[in-house]
């Protein structure tokens, strides 16, 4: 019975892993405006 | 006025006089000749002529008419820039470079020493302003109050342009900082503030100081500044991957602007984000048309490149592999912003399923990252190094991969938890 749990607790731990290695995209791609006005 | 003083002082000096001697010569103490010279006095018309009679220099009586005459020019200048007038920008440059800088003239000179530089920067001088900024930031920063002030702002604002917005952020909170409540007032300021704070994805603090800068417009019924914080909002709507409300204030935005067409807001800043988000929501068609629309109305290949690559990406995510590759050349052969040749670079190692690679690799390690270093830009440092480190985890380097996954936000947590740690024990 412990030996079934272990065997789903370390897949479960491989699954985590597996999802995390794998490549993103994502940054800051907005445009900003860059003019506003003063105050005198 | 000091420079005034410091006139009197050269045409005494060029006499050979000592203040005792022009003491003697106008009866004036010595004590107030000095004051004068020190600019602790300001002199009426009658003690000018005296002293332009014994020095016999009639040129200190036009001084003052001048120098009301230039200062008010600068101010013309500086109001010229910040409604984006560029001819009258251009026309003022010509004319006060041909007055200034001039001896004796010092808050004239440091005046015109730093909207000198804020015009480079409004005209897109960059490697000009690059080429004097360090002799600039010493001479600047020395100045006193105001000056200094609009001197921190004005480096920031250089930093904003480089996109170092760390080191931007610095300057800015240097000013708000500070217990004077006329930075506070400065809705320019927390505009600056805003952008930085949203750049390193600090959204809170970012709403803030838009706030702020908000209400100041709105109150004026200033409708060109409005729309540019409205659109700053809508990027932190994006950034706190809130798509939905961002992309109907977009919408909203793009309305309002296509009934007034501000005179210098560019329409890009809002078709370009409503592509951005239309990405995010995964509404590629509408991503595309919007982005393509954005490319229109931007005018240099530098503004461009940011919508060429994410029509890039778009096409990536929709499984046009060969289309993303288009954009992706396009991106890439603009040098004018490395930014974007990096990320097409990625992209296009993605998409071709090379980041395994050895030369992927070692680019990302020895060229891009130490780019993104270079200029400070922390998501792109994250990023990439997150990249990295799934990288090196699926070739089960586990060392290197733990390096590259833990930087940045980790290892601030840990320097704040340590920190609580020894308050705590004391």
């Amino acid at each position: 019975m412990k030996r079934k749990y272990l065997i789903i607790a370390i897949i479960a731990i491989s699954l985590i892993f597996t999802t995390a290695g794998q490549a993103t995209i994502a940054g800051n791609d907005a445009d900003y405006p860059t003019s506003v006005t003063e105050n005198f | 006025m000091q420079d005034f003083g410091s006139l009197i002082r050269y045409h005494r000096k060029k006499k050979g006089y000592t203040l005792k001697q022009v003491s003697q010569e106008t009866s004036y103490s010595v004590s107030y000749i000095s004051q004068i010279e020190n600019g602790r006095h300001s002199s009426s018309v009658v003690v000018l002529e005296t002293l332009a009679n014994v020095l016999e220099a009639p040129e200190l009586l036009r001084v003052e008419e001048d120098f009301t005459k230039i200062d008010q020019a600068l101010d013309t200048w500086y109001q010229a820039m910040l409604n984006k007038n560029l001819p009258e920008v251009e026309r003022l440059a010509e004319k006060l470079s041909s007055y200034l800088p001039k001896p004796f003239y010092t808050t004239l000179n440091t005046k015109y020493e730093l909207y000198h530089f804020r015009y480079l920067l409004v005209t897109d001088k960059i490697t000009e302003a690059m080429h004097i900024f360090p002799e600039f930031k010493e001479h600047s920063l020395g100045a006193s109050g105001l000056y200094q002030k609009l001197a921190r702002k004005i480096i920031g604002i250089y930093f904003v342009k480089l996109n170092q917005f760390s080191t931007a952020l610095q300057y800015f909170e240097e000013i708000s900082t500070e217990t004077n409540t006329l930075s506070q007032e400065d809705p320019e300021l927390n505009y600056y503030l805003a952008l930085v704070y949203s750049r390193l994805e600090k959204i809170m603090d970012s709403i803030e100081s838009v706030n702020k800068a908000l209400l100041y417009y709105r109150s004026l019924n200033q409708h060109n500044n409005t729309l540019a914080c409205e659109v700053l909002v809508c990027i932190n709507y994006i950034i706190a991957e809130n798509y939905v409300t961002a992309e109907k204030k977009l919408f909203n935005l793009l309305e309002a602007y296509q009934q007034s067409k501000p005179s210098f807001l560019k329409e890009s800043f809002i078709t370009h984000n409503i592509g951005y988000v239309s990405l995010r929501l995964k509404k590629y068609d509408q991503a595309v048309e919007y982005l393509k629309k954005a490319i229109k109305t931007k005018t240099t290949d530098q503004e461009k490149s940011s919508s060429y690559y994410l029509i890039a990406e778009t096409y990536a995510w929709e499984g046009y592999a060969k289309l993303a590759l288009t954009f992706i050349d396009i991106c890439e052969s603009i040098k004018e912003n490395p930014k974007y040749q990096y990320k097409a670079f990625i992209l296009k190692n993605i998409i071709l399923g090379k980041t395994t690679t050895k030369p992927f690799i070692e680019k990302l390690e020895n060229e891009i990252l130490p780019y993104f270093k270079q200029i400070d830009d922390q998501t792109e440092i994250e990023d990439i190094s997150k990249m990295l480190g799934d990288i090196y985890y699926n070739a089960r380097i586990y060392k290197m991969a733990a390096d590259y996954r833990k930087t940045k936000k980790q290892v601030h947590y840990l320097e704040n938890l340590q920190l609580k740690y020894n308050n705590e024990g004391r």
